[in-house]
């Protein structure tokens, strides 16, 4: 398989030089590297350490995006608040909302939570299109890898045989890991889990596991002491013994419920180079699995 | 008079157009509105110049959208009290179209807020202190340096962010420009390098220059440097940040005239000073500091030059990036005045609807 995977790498890298893609995250950088191989020359602009929702637009994220050929985010709203401000800055027409080189890949994500009712900002930080953080569902990211590659296609037509079969070499590689992720799941006695922001919606839900509150009161607000006391209940009531809590929140609210029901904490990144050992997309969801698997 | 009608025609009249578009694309044909409002609440020492008291500092209202393909629009109307009479006065602060569609460069026409310095461009509710530095009020007055105008801006290809932006303009500011032949025009010309120190810090190096005829039609001269360094780092970049800006200007006034019409004798040129700093120390929590210094004229009849010494501290809450509660103190030292200045004041800053990102 190995050789498969280089034979197609050096078919890819002949003759055409790389295009530049821009994407707004580093988790969807290593996903569209998979996809494009030594055809594509990656940059992100939010690092994985960062939250995706509160990142600044500076400056230098426009430098890069003036001289990108494609654009890729995450959409349904994660990069509202700063990549409007970034794509503008770039002064870069190809790459805009509505440009050739722009690709929003949350428009083919099936989304939970998509708000039906009315909304507003008494409810905190509510995406009314539906939770963003699709990308840490490894199916929906293998079911929607076939848009990315047809984007890429679309930009370097001469290219198509070679993304078509790295599509088909990260599609096997993904319902791989993914059955084994089931199996590693499926084995974790705790089903219900506490995180700090809605982040892990997807995740959970993919696995099978069922997300009974946030260390937040409401999305985007800070924790407060009635709610972090109203958590400690809940815990005690359905026997929760399990806090994921993202890498890019602080930990001190987390910690303080932990000693109150006796439940385990684990750090967990929720980007890729969130952490240590997560340079990868496959290692992302790996850490998160480990994660879950330490609350047993 | 005829264009408030025109605008009102236009802001009220928004909802019929998008009765004639169908339903499900209603939403996205109607520009994002917004309302920023600001209250202050203010005592100081100095009853004669700054009586105490709550007021409503400013009500900005914005429309923004996507005209077509090639152009984006934006008004931001400002209500604010007179500073003469007290009563509100509603007044276009901006409104201007943009073109996007150019690579590298990008072109904006209408009534804008200059790009001179760090803060002229910046709106009341997003300054980092509760009023603007004496680097730009003791040289355009508390409105700042806004002129109908036509702005080109070029990213320029370099390794760092190199921005240029050249702005001509009617030259109508009432401190530095007012020329008594109309049509005159000014210009500024603005250029900005921000450099990443690493994946946590920037250093940025702003400089402007500008000119335009004055009431004594002679050629005013504005030159400005500000350099800010700018940490947040990319882990846990949430809960703390610092960021420290030096800034100077300078305005050489030449052969101005003074409020009756006669040339101003030994005139002196206005120079201003300003360092702030701001240090957020929890998700919430900021608190700031601001000195400067300026030699400037109390008043448009520049009669009478000043030494003005300012010292500022900020504590902030900022629970969303939507509302803000923010408690300032002034310390002011005016050489034409006998006794120290002191003054506080609390301000809530509302934002309401759709709030546009705030500038690095």
């Amino acid at each position: 398989m190995i050789h498969i995977i280089l034979i197609l790498i050096c078919s890819l890298s002949t003759n055409a030089k790389p295009i530049g893609v821009v994407t707004s995250t580093q988790t969807l950088a290593s996903i569209v590297k998979m996809l494009g191989g030594d055809n594509v020359k990656v940059e992100f602009l939010s690092r994985g350490t960062e939250d995706p929702h509160y990142v600044e637009a500076k400056p230098s994220f426009m430098v890069k995006v003036r001289d990108a050929d494609m654009v890729v985010v995450v959409g349904l709203e994660l990069e509202k608040a700063w990549m409007d401000d970034v794509l503008t800055g770039s002064r870069n027409p190809k790459v805009m909302a509505n440009g050739k080189g722009f690709l929003d890949v949350g428009h083919f994500i099936p989304a939970l939570e998509k708000v039906s009712g009315s909304l507003d900002r008494s409810q905190g930080d509510v995406h009314p299109l539906g939770n963003p953080h699709y990308y840490l569902d490894p199916v929906r990211i293998k079911d929607v890898a076939p848009k990315i590659t047809e984007k890429l296609i679309e930009l370097i037509p001469e290219k198509k045989s070679g993304f078509e079969n790295l599509q088909k070499v990260f599609a096997g590689t993904m319902d791989k890991k993914i059955l084994e992720w089931r199996r590693r799941v499926q084995k974790i006695k705790t089903k219900n889990v506490i995180t700090y922001h809605k982040t892990l919606v997807y995740f959970l839900d993919r696995f099978g596991l069922s997300l009974k509150s946030t260390i937040e009161p409401k999305p985007g607000i800070p924790p407060t002491a009635s709610h972090s006391l109203e958590l400690v209940k809940l815990a005690k009531s359905d026997n929760i013994r399990c806090i994921l809590n993202e890498s890019h929140f602080e930990t001190v609210a987390a910690q303080r419920i932990s000693k109150e029901i006796g439940a385990h904490v684990s750090v967990v990144p929720t980007e890729v180079g969130g952490l240590p050992g997560t340079e990868t997309y496959i290692e992302l969801i790996e850490k998160l699995v480990v994660g879950l698997e330490a609350c047993q | 008079m005829r264009f408030f009608a025109s605008l009102y025609v236009f802001v009220f009249s928004l909802p019929i157009f998008a009765f004639e578009i169908p339903a499900k694309d209603s939403a996205r044909s109607n520009p994002d509105m917004g309302a920023n409002i600001l209250l202050l609440g203010q005592s100081s020492s100095n009853q004669t110049e700054n009586p105490n008291g709550l007021s409503l500092q400013e009500l900005e209202l914005q429309l923004s959208a996507s005209i077509d393909p090639y152009w984006s629009g934006s008004a931001l109307l400002a209500v604010e009290p007179d500073p003469a009479t007290g009563e509100y006065l509603i007044e276009p602060e901006e409104v201007f179209f943009e073109n996007l569609g150019m690579p590298g460069v990008s072109a904006r026409i209408g009534k804008q807020k200059l790009y001179f310095g760090k803060l002229n461009t910046v709106h009341s509710h997003a300054l980092p202190f509760i009023d603007l530095p004496l680097t730009v009020s003791e040289i355009f007055g508390e409105e700042g340096l806004n002129e109908t105008a036509v702005s080109v801006s070029y990213l320029a290809k370099a390794s760092w962010y190199l921005e240029v932006i050249g702005q001509v303009f009617n030259a109508e500011n009432e401190r530095v420009f007012a020329s008594p032949t109309t049509g005159d025009i000014g210009g500024v010309l603005y250029v900005k390098n921000l450099w990443d120190l690493n994946n946590s810090s920037t250093f940025e190096w702003l400089l402007s220059g500008g000119s335009g005829k004055n009431k004594g039609d002679e050629t005013s001269l504005l030159l400005n440097s500000a350099i800010t360094y700018k940490w947040r780092p990319s882990e846990g970049g949430r809960y703390t940040s610092f960021s420290a800006t030096a800034e100077y200007s300078y305005a050489d006034l030449k052969s101005t005239l003074d409020g009756t019409g006669n040339p101003v004798p030994n005139l002196e040129a206005i120079n201003a000073l300003s360092f702030w700093a701001v240090c957020q120390f929890a998700q919430v929590w900021s608190v700031q500091a601001r000195t400067e210094v300026a030699k400037s004229y109390v008043d448009d009849t520049f009669l009478q030059q000043a030494d003005l010494k300012k010292h500022s501290l900020l504590i902030g809450f900022v629970p969303t990036h939507f509302s803000a509660i923010r408690l300032q103190y002034d310390m002011l030292d005016n050489s034409l005045n006998a006794d120290l200045e002191h003054r506080v004041g609390l301000q809530f800053n509302f934002s309401m609807g759709a709030h546009p990102a705030h500038a690095y």
